[in-house]
């Protein structure tokens, strides 16, 4: 007997899915846009600030090795303190000695430190996934085939909350304005009296928490987190949903995210596997090449 | 509008790049064609033991990745082995020659020696050491337990696993690495790479015995040097009604889902498992999935729209964990859905850990079929053995089974590569931690009998809860 799906199967459960997977691909996507706005360069390495962050989390949170079993809570701030610094590292090892040098050399770095975390992950957690508690347990809403978590409820509230921090953040702090005058003229900005150094650390300081943010919410949901989770799960739809809402745009992310995740859901609902293998994830590929090459300044993006 | 332009090349090259590493994902034995057709292909002469290339030179085997690979050391670091430049081969046994390197050993008519030499015999293991879910060291010193107090004919018998990276593209890269050198090469998990592996023309043409836990009977069935030690997926398509019927899982309004990889080689076990549940008169539909795992969420929220009481689940072991944690498990009246099938990957430990979730254990209701008991039963079935998980305890299994397939080789006869292949074929054998095997009957796929494991959150591992019975 064949079960027939309904409407609500076929358009509405994925749309709500999407919408939530779509929030993890924005919130990396901030990161990715952040650091586009500040440095002018695709960042490879921000999918693992998220999984270092949530294999610190882990590893606090279970005790593991030689680390004090700490509250979940405690956990979490640990976690995302190791994204922080992850991305503050980067930036005084990696993007600072290499700032002057063309943008393409710092987008190759920045892939290096990716593949190079991978390796440091396998060696201190193992190449094995371990799984990993949700933040908030429970469900929030189930019915039919829907089902939304509480963890999922946070993913969303998380997301939007920051996106608008940092839209405000830009718009209407010296120190937002400073990062944009850094990213534009890093010569004219420092003879004002601006730190490039400090504004640079920063701006990487906050990459990492925003990347140490998905993580951890994107972990707690799939239950599961591995060397490279995210680079391999979410890095290219949250590439896509930068580009898709305008790579300089703070809200674009999310709206790209947000359109990517349900694309995706929805796409991978309705076309069967036998007719297109992973129909999912080759819609990605097509948004991000149909934006690239008919709208690069994406959906609220601008040509700079 | 310069610094834009640099960004949509950069991007357009990282998602051309992505999209050819994803076709080449989907199709693996497209991707392992490539990687041939890229390079010289090159294959052992069965006669003599050089390796040559496709006309019949012979071709340097420093040339060959990993072919000068040395066993005895790290066989999955690259490039040779410093210390054993060329074996010696081993006196007193007919036909063992050594040779630089290559391995190699027999004369005209005495039969392949290779892998015998220095009073050692080197087998060689693939499986997925990294990135694919299992304990990777386990693979290792699962062999050594065993055959720390066992030797075959007073020689030392050495096991070295190599990492096939989870690919049919890394097994043929392990296997071919271990053709050479290596006596016999079991495969230890994955049903691409133990098909890519045993039916790969190196190891055809060396005539390399091949051992595996049953998986498919596509391609691999009529070759020679292959042998299933367990029951194949197809054959446990009806065990797994079997077992439903007696666990009272069987019988579902909403009927049951089949979650199986979209790839030729699980089509028998799907055949099967159909067969098996019209015969049951049970309602089914079938769910595929990409061989790569694909979406979690997409398939998860069709078991929720389909109510299926029953998850048949073939395929990766990381996307089950993820189904399982993206389908949930809400109490009555809410969706908690059964989860089936068969082994061997979905039975160890590391899956059920996951599935069962990370902080307080999960309901996750899971009962699969596998060639082995439960680890809750080590001591049971390996007495005075410690062992630290259960993937050591499985390979250690498999150890005592090769065990008995070297002892089955007369004694009035060389320890050849073809007298172990007759030798296996003519004999069935007795239960150790794997059931009985039965090849006598002429065919290669001996597996008789299969376990069921049931996961226990609280303890987070499989243990039995039947069998074995087919």
């Amino acid at each position: 007997v064949i079960l027939a799906f309904d409407v609500g199967d076929k358009l509405l459960t994925p749309l709500v899915s999407g919408v939530i997977q779509g929030a993890i691909y924005g919130l990396l996507g901030l990161g990715l846009v952040l650091l586009y706005k500040g440095n002018r360069i695709f960042n490879f390495a921000q999918g693992e600030f998220g999984t270092v962050a949530a294999l610190v989390t882990f590893a606090f949170a279970s005790g593991s090795k030689f680390l004090p079993k700490v509250p979940y809570g405690v956990a979490i701030v640990m976690g995302i303190l190791a994204g922080v610094l992850m991305g503050l590292a980067t930036e005084r090892l990696v993007i600072r000695p290499l700032f002057r040098q063309p943008k393409v050399t710092l987008v190759v770095a920045t892939a290096g430190v990716a593949l190079f975390a991978v390796a440091v992950e396998g060696f201190f957690a193992g190449p094995a996934p371990t799984s990993i508690p949700p933040i908030v347990e429970g469900n929030f809403y189930t019915g039919g085939s829907l089902r939304v978590t509480n963890q999922e409820l946070v993913i969303l509230v998380v997301l939007a909350l920051l996106a608008v921090v940092t839209t405000l953040f830009f718009k209407y702090t010296q120190t937002g304005t400073a990062i944009l005058a850094v990213s534009q003229e890093p010569t004219a900005t420092s003879l004002v009296g601006i730190s490039v150094n400090r504004i640079s650390a920063l701006t990487w300081g906050m990459a990492g928490f925003l990347g140490a943010v998905a993580g951890i919410l994107l972990s707690g949901r799939t239950g599961i987190i591995a060397p490279g989770f995210l680079t391999g799960v979410a890095l290219i739809p949250a590439f896509t949903a930068a580009v898709f809402g305008g790579i300089t745009s703070l809200p674009g992310a999310f709206v790209g995210g947000v359109v990517i995740g349900v694309v995706e859901q929805v796409v991978g609902t309705n076309i069967p596997v036998d007719i297109i293998p992973s129909a999912n994830a080759v819609v990605v590929f097509a948004v991000l090449l149909g934006v690239l090459l008919f709208r690069p300044a994406g959906l609220l993006g601008k040509e700079v | 509008m310069k610094d834009n332009r640099a960004l949509r090349m950069t991007v357009l090259g990282f998602v051309a790049g992505a999209m050819l590493l994803t076709a080449c994902g989907l199709k693996p034995e497209a991707k392992a064609t490539l990687r041939q057709a890229g390079g010289t292909r090159t294959f052992v002469d069965p006669n003599t033991g050089q390796i040559v290339d496709e006309q019949g030179n012979p071709v340097d085997p420093n040339a060959v990745p990993g072919a000068t690979q040395a066993p005895g050391t790290d066989p999955n670091q690259p490039g040779g082995i410093p210390g054993q430049p060329g074996s010696s081969g081993q006196p007193g046994v007919p036909g063992s020659s050594g040779g630089p390197t290559t391995g190699p050993t027999s004369g005209p008519g005495a039969g392949n020696t290779t892998g015998i030499r220095d009073g050692k015999i080197y087998i060689a293991l693939h499986g997925p050491l990294t990135g694919a879910g299992v304990p990777q060291d386990s693979f290792k010193t699962g062999t050594k337990i065993y055959w720390t107090n066992h030797k075959i004919r007073g020689m030392e018998v050495v096991a070295d696993a190599f990492d096939d990276e989870y690919s049919p593209g890394g097994a043929i890269k392990a296997c071919r690495r271990a053709a050479p050198n290596y006596f016999m090469i079991v495969g230890g998990a994955g049903t691409d790479q133990i098909q890519a592996c045993a039916k790969d023309q190196v190891v055809q043409r060396g005539g390399v015995p091949y051992v595996s836990a049953g998986v498919t009977t596509n391609g691999l069935t009529g070759l020679n040097n292959y042998f299933a030690a367990s029951l194949t997926y197809a054959q446990q398509g009806p065990t797994v009604v079997k077992m439903a019927r007696e666990k009272g899982f069987l019988n579902a309004a909403h009927g049951w889902a089949l979650v199986i990889s979209d790839t030729p080689n699980f089509a028998d076990a799907r055949d099967s498992i159909e067969k098996a549940l019209k015969a049951a008169g049970i309602p089914y539909k079938y769910i595929p999935v990409p061989k790569t795992g694909g979406n979690a969420q997409t398939v998860a929220n069709q078991l929720r729209a389909g109510n299926f009481e029953t998850v048949y689940f073939l395929g990766q072991p990381l996307f089950f964990t993820e189904v399982v944690t993206n389908t949930g498990c809400s109490p009555a009246p809410g969706y908690c859905p059964q989860y089936t099938g068969v082994g061997i990957s979905m039975g160890v430990n590391t899956v059920a850990n996951l599935a069962c979730g990370g902080s307080k254990p999960l309901p996750f209701k899971g009962e699969f079929l596998s060639p082995y008991p439960g680890f809750n039963e080590a001591a049971r079935y390996a007495p005075g053995v410690t062992f630290k998980d259960d993937i050591e305890f499985t390979i250690y299994g498999v150890m005592q089974l090769l065990d008995q397939m070297f002892q089955s080789v007369p004694l009035s006869q060389p320890l050849t590569r073809e007298n172990f292949i007759a030798a296996v074929a003519a004999h069935d054998y007795t239960a150790g931690i794997f059931n009985d095997v039965r090849f006598a009957s002429g065919t290669h796929f001996g597996g008789t009998a299969a376990f069921y494991l049931k996961a226990n959150c609280n303890t987070r591992q499989w243990e039995t809860d039947g069998g074995p019975t087919r």
